[in-house]
């Protein structure tokens, strides 16, 4: 091979790799749901299903945030409503009719949302979060100039009252 | 061999692996039964399936299998009546016989030749011992008693290698016809059956589909209501635009919609059918119920107490609990292990139990039971318990512990070690037991299943083994119920009662169940969920037992009984105590399976009682009174406070409770029928046994004459009905029994 097919070679190497690099840094795929007026972004492992509530079964003696539980690909998932569970009031939707199946490889548990916006290319440019605490929020990112509060399963299902006891 | 019959004879082992089965357990019944009708009863079983076994094997070739249904069929001829017992060794021979043809088909099925000299011989065995019975005197028959059975004398087993002579000429010798030559099943032979190798991965994903076609279905019912809906509207809108619309065709449209919509509903409801089929269909592709282990162990416990010139009684409970094949393949050597480690080295002689005052017959006892997220089997004897000491010895002998580190732990931790590899403190060798091999097997089983396994022992009352293996998939037999809008159920094995309560009995608010009066608690009182509304007529309750209390509940409708695939909940949701599992139901709704354990001790701890139930839990009081009100009341204070309660009508039915399951203590009224506290109280120590017991008794009289009849009988406390309170007897039994 002679030197300029090398030298040429290694160009279109460094550029294709430079593409990365900036794809890479430029944006994050998301899956992103709404829910009380806000975005919510899901990192793509997290997601392990999403669907329609068409039955939802009420837990007796449930906490306010455990909503009811329906069965997904053969195995009972708890449906959790997150403003309960963090302690806040969020506007939108009474009755929340789509849920999304978040899991860490362990365990896994569905979240009730108004809407699945979609799986997304946000900023990369995430930022911490500082608003007040909500279990799971750490960092916002942004889509279509809007703030996106990234949801992390992982700690999510690190809360106490997610695990057995 | 050819495919075909290989095949065939594949088959037939299945078929007669069922056929051994129940004709085990059938000769073993009838060999205990004291009841004529039973024995002939149970003698027709056998034979049935004896004719059968012989039919089909001689079809296939099978000559010295068909020899041996026929000697079963000949050997058992004179007791088809009932009238007699079995001679001894007689049910012995059969079980050999039915084993050695189990071995038999399984090495034919292999590919071994069809011919067994050691079948033979032991049908001969099974001729020479039916004529037997001809030469004994009445009075060498063995008594009528129920345990007889177990007692067999040892009988010189013949060396089966060398075939009998005799033996191929008692085949062909006139046989009594069977009675029931003319049965069905004896003509059906065995059936055309395919095997085909299946991965669990397959069948894990075929599982998902069952619940994606329920959401389809669901879709469909929406859809037929949105076609019913436009069927109105079009209705209307064809009404207000008659004037310029043919009549034929507005009719036509209407007809049209109103096809769809029923066309539409109709699927719905097919498909809702199909799905419960294809769910039954998938479970049972997996899944068989613990009673296939649990089964064969009646015989192998007969066979094996037997040899050893013991009695021994297996009891099996909830066994119909099913679980995963891979799962059940897995527990099958723990099974045979620990029931054969009971007989072995649990139970004793009769003469030693007789000695220790034990009933002479020792009792294996088998409990299935789901909990949570788990499925509990625990194995539990009446035989010496494990000797502690000679564990701890053999530890230190065998360089396992120090002698200082032995002497710090434990006697549970000591326990525990007998789950090592090679460790046995047994002297003894048998087929199974004594060689240190087998419980660290069972260990490794349990372990492989993701399990556990655990032991309690009481030196000179027995052991329990519990195993406890994960749920993965199993059903259970449930009554399901509904209560505030929830659909609920709990495990059938742990419903006494359900039933509808009139107002009349509604207004007493309690309920008489097994001698106890139960107040009746609202489900809303024991689980957080809204209070039912009342309704005119009464209403359902379910009566429950956990650890031996029963606690009667109202809920607002039965659905009735059903075999249910039990769903594991989310670790979140085992936070909530009450709950043990879910089931889907046909609709695509879940119910909740309550933990009975749970609910009742919810109940506990809402009596003013709490406080004493983790020390009062091991102490076990018996109650005798001849008022039934009386008993309830006691038992319920004593329940609360968390003691086990036996309660007794009388001083004899007190007397008889005390000396078969024993107490730590004695509550009496004196005034009883048949034989008052007094006398019960005087017979209590005059007993080596109970000679201790503290016994209480609680009488109207007040007089110090009174009081000096009971201190003189041998009371520990007197306690007078005037003065009764519900602190006073707990303080006192507390006093008495000191944790």
């Amino acid at each position: 091979m002679g030197k300029d097919a090398i030298q040429i070679l290694k160009e279109r190497a460094e550029a294709a790799a430079h593409v990365e690099d900036q794809v890479a840094i430029a944006t994050v795929p998301l899956s992103l749901f709404l829910r009380g007026k806000q975005h919510y972004g899901l990192r793509l492992g997290e997601v392990e299903g999403a669907g329609r509530l068409r039955q939802l079964s009420h837990v007796p003696g449930a906490p306010p945030w455990m909503v009811g539980a329906v069965q997904h690909r053969g195995s009972i998932i708890t449906l959790m409503d997150l403003a309960p569970f963090w302690g806040v009031e969020l506007k939108g939707l009474a009755d929340l009719p789509t849920f999304v199946v978040v899991g860490d490889g362990r365990s896994q548990i569905g979240i009730l949302v108004e809407e699945l916006v979609g799986v997304h290319e946000v900023d990369a440019a995430i930022q911490p979060y500082r608003g007040d605490e909500r279990v799971g929020i750490s960092e916002v990112a942004h889509w279509d100039e809007q703030p996106v509060l990234v949801l992390s399963a992982a700690r999510l299902l690190q809360d106490g009252r997610l695990k057995s006891g | 061999m050819d495919e075909i019959l290989r095949q065939v004879l594949t088959l037939f082992g299945e078929e007669f692996k069922e056929h051994s089965l129940a004709m085990a357990q059938a000769l073993i019944q009838a060999d205990r039964s004291d009841s004529p009708e039973e024995r002939k009863s149970l003698m027709a079983e056998i034979y049935r399936r004896a004719h059968s076994v012989k039919g089909t094997s001689g079809t296939l070739g099978l000559f010295d299998l068909e020899d041996l249904a026929h000697a079963v069929e000949t050997a058992l001829s004179g007791f088809r009546s009932g009238e007699r017992h079995l001679v001894p060794g007689l049910a012995q021979k059969v079980l050999d016989g039915l084993d050695q043809a189990q071995r038999l088909l399984e090495s034919v099925a292999a590919g071994a030749d069809v011919s067994d000299p050691v079948l033979r011989a032991t049908a001969a065995e099974l001729l020479k011992l039916a004529a037997a019975p001809e030469q004994v005197e009445p009075q060498d028959l063995r008594p009528m008693t129920p345990s007889a059975v177990l007692t067999l004398p040892a009988h010189p087993v013949p060396h089966l290698a060398t075939p009998d002579p005799a033996a191929g000429q008692a085949t062909h010798a006139p046989a009594d016809p069977p009675a029931r030559s003319e049965d069905a099943t004896a003509r059906k032979g065995p059936q055309q059956v395919v095997s085909l190798r299946v991965t669990a991965d397959q069948l894990n994903n075929l599982e998902r589909h069952p619940d994606e076609l329920r959401e389809v279905r669901t879709a469909l019912e929406q859809r037929a209501e949105d076609a019913r809906r436009i069927f109105w509207t079009l209705q209307g809108a064809l009404s207000r635009a008659q004037r310029h619309i043919e009549p034929e065709l507005a009719a036509a449209i209407r007809d049209q919609v109103l096809q769809l919509q029923r066309n539409v509903s109709g699927a719905a409801s097919e498909l809702s059918f199909r799905v419960t089929e294809l769910d039954r269909e998938l479970r049972l592709l997996r899944m068989d119920p613990v009673e296939t282990l649990t089964d064969p162990l009646t015989k192998a416990v007969f066979k094996h107490a037997e040899s050893l010139n013991k009695k021994v009684r297996l009891e099996t409970f909830g066994a119909k609990v099913a679980l995963d094949r891979r799962m059940l393949q897995l527990l099958k050597d723990p099974f045979v292990h620990l029931v054969r480690n009971a007989v072995d080295h649990g139970i004793e002689t009769p003469s030693e139990r007789a000695r220790r005052g034990k009933r002479e017959e020792g009792v294996i006892r088998i409990d299935v039971e789901q909990r949570g997220n788990a499925v509990q089997v625990s194995f539990t004897d009446d035989g010496e318990g494990i000797d502690v000491q000679a564990v701890r010895q053999k530890a230190i002998h065998d360089g396992l512990l120090t002698a200082e580190a032995a002497a710090v732990m434990s006697e549970e931790q000591i326990t525990e070690l007998i789950f090592q590899p090679g460790f046995s403190t047994s002297s003894k060798v048998s087929r199974t037991s004594g060689r240190g091999v087998g419980l660290d097997v069972v260990k490794e089983n349990v372990q492989k299943a993701g399990g556990r396994v655990s032991i309690s022992s009481r030196r000179g009352q027995g052991s329990r083994f519990v195993i406890e293996v994960p749920l993965t998939l199993a059903t259970a037999q449930a009554l399901l119920f509904e209560s505030s809008g929830f659909a609920l159920a709990v495990s059938l094995s742990s419903v006494v009662k359900a039933r509808f309560v009139d107002n009349v009995e509604a207004a007493r608010g309690s309920l008489e169940v097994e001698g106890q009066l139960l107040p009746i608690h609202a489900m809303s009182d024991l689980i957080s969920i809204p209070p039912s509304h009342a309704r005119p007529t009464g209403y359902s309750v379910v009566v429950l037992r956990s650890a031996e209390r029963l606690v009667a509940i109202r809920v607002d409708r039965l659905l009735g009984e059903r075999e249910v695939v039990v769903r594991p909940l989310p670790p979140e949701m085992l936070r909530l105590r009450h709950l043990s599992a879910a089931t889907p139901l046909g609709d695509g709704r879940l119910a909740f399976i309550l933990s009975t354990r749970a609910l009742v001790e919810a109940l506990n701890a809402n009596t003013s009682f709490a406080g004493l139930v983790e020390v009062a839990r091991k102490h076990k009081v018996v109650v005798a009174d001849d008022s039934i009100t009386t008993r309830s009341l006691h038992r319920q204070v004593l329940e609360a406070a968390g003691y086990q309660v036996e309660t007794a009508a009388d001083g004899e039915e007190a007397l008889r409770l005390l000396r078969t399951k024993g107490a730590d203590l004695l509550v009496s009224d004196i005034h009883m029928p048949r034989m008052d506290g007094l006398t019960l109280t005087r017979k209590v120590r005059d007993e080596p046994a109970l000679g201790s017991l503290p016994v209480v008794l609680v009488s109207s009289l007040d007089t110090d004459q009174d009081k000096q009849r009971a201190t003189d009988a041998g009371a520990s406390a007197y306690l007078t009905k005037g003065a009764y309170q519900r602190g006073e007897l707990l303080k006192l039994v507390q006093s008495l029994l000191p944790s």
